[in-house]
């Protein structure tokens, strides 16, 4: 505490109620804020609560955790990503099966829904969600870490229906943990009403005149891709040294302010909008994103385009294994897939689904989209495996340009 | 507290204490506990699925600085601008309502406080939505020429610092508005007396008086408006990113926790510094003179 300075006459009081002992009131006020100031320390409170529960372990292949007591209650609740799904789907499924069902679109980025769900599934606790939507990397890397639950092959008698380029990846070749659920390309979606004149290339959203009207994927494998395909080089065998260059291009870009945001699945709001000319897209969801503006086109880029597969895995801490069995089984029926892929318009794994499609819509059936015909597949790349040690080399070259 | 019981039948020695505990208690749970964590966490290695190992990583600062040394320093600057803005806009409404606002000086407080009780984040997404580049709002701003054919506001630095002011502006309106209402009216009536014209007196005693309100709303608008992220990542674009944002995408995107921990260490220091030194140019002891 301060000494106060003595109160002679000079310090004659106003109105009577101020100055008591102690504070005063015009003090107080000054302190007050300068304590509550000091307290909302802003982000640093943020980082605060989570680093107690990050936990200090050495890193590797994780151990898997135990098999949680099955709820004998019939529900399931699933995390998707926005626009991967009909309107029909979840309450047939539910009548069909009596599973009340949950399906939330809240899964809108790989590395955002790994660090929410991160410290939980370390400790083996439950999510509250019984199936999540990763994409092939991810899926690996959290089978690899032991955080997802292995499935009974005889409950899913429609696995038999998985096409057989999705059905044997390296890091789950028996697909012991993991289903595909849509298969897509990554390429570019652009507004046909305010550009010059058609994107056809990557280079086009360097394009000055789209300065700050362009939006890049925080999907390192999807943004880095497309920029190897564009600078010649192959994603399919990406080597630090060979991402080089399309790195710095991506940071280039956004130093020159040409990039107005990195987004994960929620590029659609500005594309609708009209905020955004071009943009890094994923195929299907232009297609649903013309039902808000028909002025949007999907293209792959003529230097070529990524494609990959989400899957579906179920928790490790899930109790709601079979009812997650029950539902994969359900959606792998050709039938039902097809109705998804009518609406969802990405390439189903599901076998069948081409044939269900050429009688009930044959529009979507013959859509290259939905079903890229060769000259299309030769165009699309998947981007390589990487070593952890590499993974975390790109990663960390990637956020510095995305997260500063 | 053992000390205290030993002082016997004198409840006043202890009593204090015991009013105290609570505080201290909160304190130590919710402010120096997770302080160490964040300490230990910002001096620890980290691989690339988010485990982290503590290994004495002072680097981790030296490095917080290096790599975005630039998100800092822009943090600082939109805050202090924000804040700025804030006194600019909210000296005066106080002013009024404290002084004009007669019987209607509650009803216009409750204004200013009635659209905060809106989510933050819905008020921020509103923003977006009204700054649109093809919205009307923009479209009319085209059309007299304030910006150019091909300008926008969203996704600018205008947008964020804009966004920040709306924010914070009842922070500092409310703790100037608690000053200025203090100030007896009789001493602008001396000053006048006195041959002071309007300006001077407020200059000379209304200003002074209220310069407490002044110093307590910037704190309460400086700090967390520099360390904001909602704004910035809502209405801003990759080359408006403050501090925050990365914290927030260390933390909550690439699980980099000893990095966000780190920044948010550098973040407290660069503050408490620069609080220090606005309290020493206008603290609250040169002013109760």
């Amino acid at each position: 505490m301060h000494t106060r300075r003595p109160t002679g006459p000079a310090r004659k009081r106003t109105n009577g109620q101020d100055s008591q002992d102690g504070l005063d009131r015009r003090q107080f006020i000054g302190r007050a804020g300068a304590l509550a100031g000091a307290l909302a320390f802003g982000p640093a409170l943020l980082a605060a609560c989570g680093s107690s529960s990050a936990g200090v372990s050495a890193s590797g292949k994780g151990k898997q955790c135990p098999v949680p007591t099955q709820s004998t209650t019939k529900e399931l609740s699933i995390s998707n990503w926005p626009l991967y799904i009909d309107k029909k789907t979840v309450s047939e499924f539910q009548k069909a099966t009596g599973i009340k069902t949950t399906y939330k679109e809240d899964y809108n980025d790989n590395d955002e829904y790994f660090a929410k769900v991160r410290p939980t599934l370390k400790a083996c606790r439950g999510i509250g969600r019984d199936m999540i939507v990763s994409t092939d990397w991810m899926a690996a890397r959290l089978i690899n870490l032991g955080w997802v639950a292995k499935l009974d092959s005889s409950k899913i008698p429609n696995k038999k229906n998985l096409i057989s380029t999705l059905a044997s990846p390296s890091w789950d070749p028996n697909r012991d943990y993991s289903l595909p659920w849509q298969s897509g390309m990554t390429g570019i979606a652009y507004n046909k009403k305010l550009v010059k004149k058609p994107v056809t290339s990557v280079a086009d959203l360097l394009d000055p005149a789209y300065k700050g009207k362009v939006t890049f994927l925080t999907e390192m494998r999807d943004a880095v891709g497309l920029f190897m395909l564009l600078e010649g080089k192959d994603p399919t065998k990406a080597t630090f040294a060979s991402a080089k260059s399309a790195f710095d291009a991506i940071e280039k870009a956004k130093n020159g302010g040409q990039i107005r945001r990195f987004t994960g699945n929620d590029y659609g709001d500005d594309l609708t909008a009209g905020n955004v000319v071009a943009a890094m897209a994923w195929s299907g969801d232009v297609v649903q994103l013309q039902a808000d503006n028909k002025d949007l086109e999907f293209v792959i880029p003529a230097d070529g385009g990524m494609i990959w597969a989400d899957n579906m895995l179920v928790p490790a801490p899930s109790t709601h294994y079979a009812d997650a069995e029950t539902w994969m089984n359900y959606v792998y029926d050709p039938t039902h897939a097809a109705q998804i892929t009518d609406e969802v318009q990405y390439i189903s794994p599901v076998q069948g689904v081409g044939e269900v499609l050429k009688t009930t819509d044959p529009s979507v059936a013959n859509n290259p989209l939905v079903n890229p015909p060769a000259s299309l597949k030769q165009r699309l790349h998947i981007f390589g495996g990487l070593t952890p040690a590499v993974e975390q080399q790109f990663n960390a070259r990637f956020n510095s340009i995305i997260h500063a | 507290m053992a000390a205290g019981r030993e002082g016997g039948g004198k409840r006043g020695t202890w009593a204090p204490w015991a009013l105290m505990s609570p505080a201290v208690l909160w304190l130590t749970l919710f402010f120096l506990v997770p302080v160490y964590f964040l300490l230990r966490t910002a001096l620890s290695n980290v691989d690339f699925v988010g485990n982290t190992t503590f290994a004495w990583r002072w680097h981790n600062f030296s490095e917080a600085w290096t790599t975005y040394n630039s998100e800092f320093i822009r943090s600082f600057w939109y805050g202090a601008l924000a804040t700025l803005l804030c006194i600019a806009l909210g000296y005066p409404l106080a002013y009024v309502i404290a002084v004009r606002g007669g019987r209607w000086r509650n009803m216009l407080l409750g204004l200013v406080v009635v659209p905060f009780f809106t989510s933050y984040l819905i008020r921020t997404l509103a923003w977006k939505t009204l700054l649109q580049d093809r919205g009307p709002f923009v479209s009319l701003l085209r059309d007299v020429h304030l910006i150019g054919a091909n300008g926008r506001l969203l996704s600018t630095p205008a947008a964020v610092i804009g966004g920040l002011t709306y924010n914070f502006l009842p922070f500092m309106i409310l703790p100037i508005y608690v000053s200025l209402e203090k100030i007896d009216l009789n001493l602008v009536a001396a000053a006048k007396d006195l041959y002071s014209n309007p300006w001077r007196a407020f200059r000379k005693v209304v200003l002074p008086l209220s310069l407490p309100g002044v110093f307590a709303g910037s704190l309460l608008t400086f700090i967390p408006a520099s360390g904001d992220f909602v704004n910035a990542s809502l209405l801003g674009s990759p080359q408006t990113s403050m501090i925050g944002n990365v914290v927030q995408g260390n933390f909550l995107a690439t699980v980099n926790y000893p990095s966000a921990a780190a920044i948010s260490f550098v973040f407290m220091a660069i503050i408490l510094v620069l609080v220090l030194l606005y309290a020493r140019v206008l603290g609250t002891e040169e002013l109760s003179v």
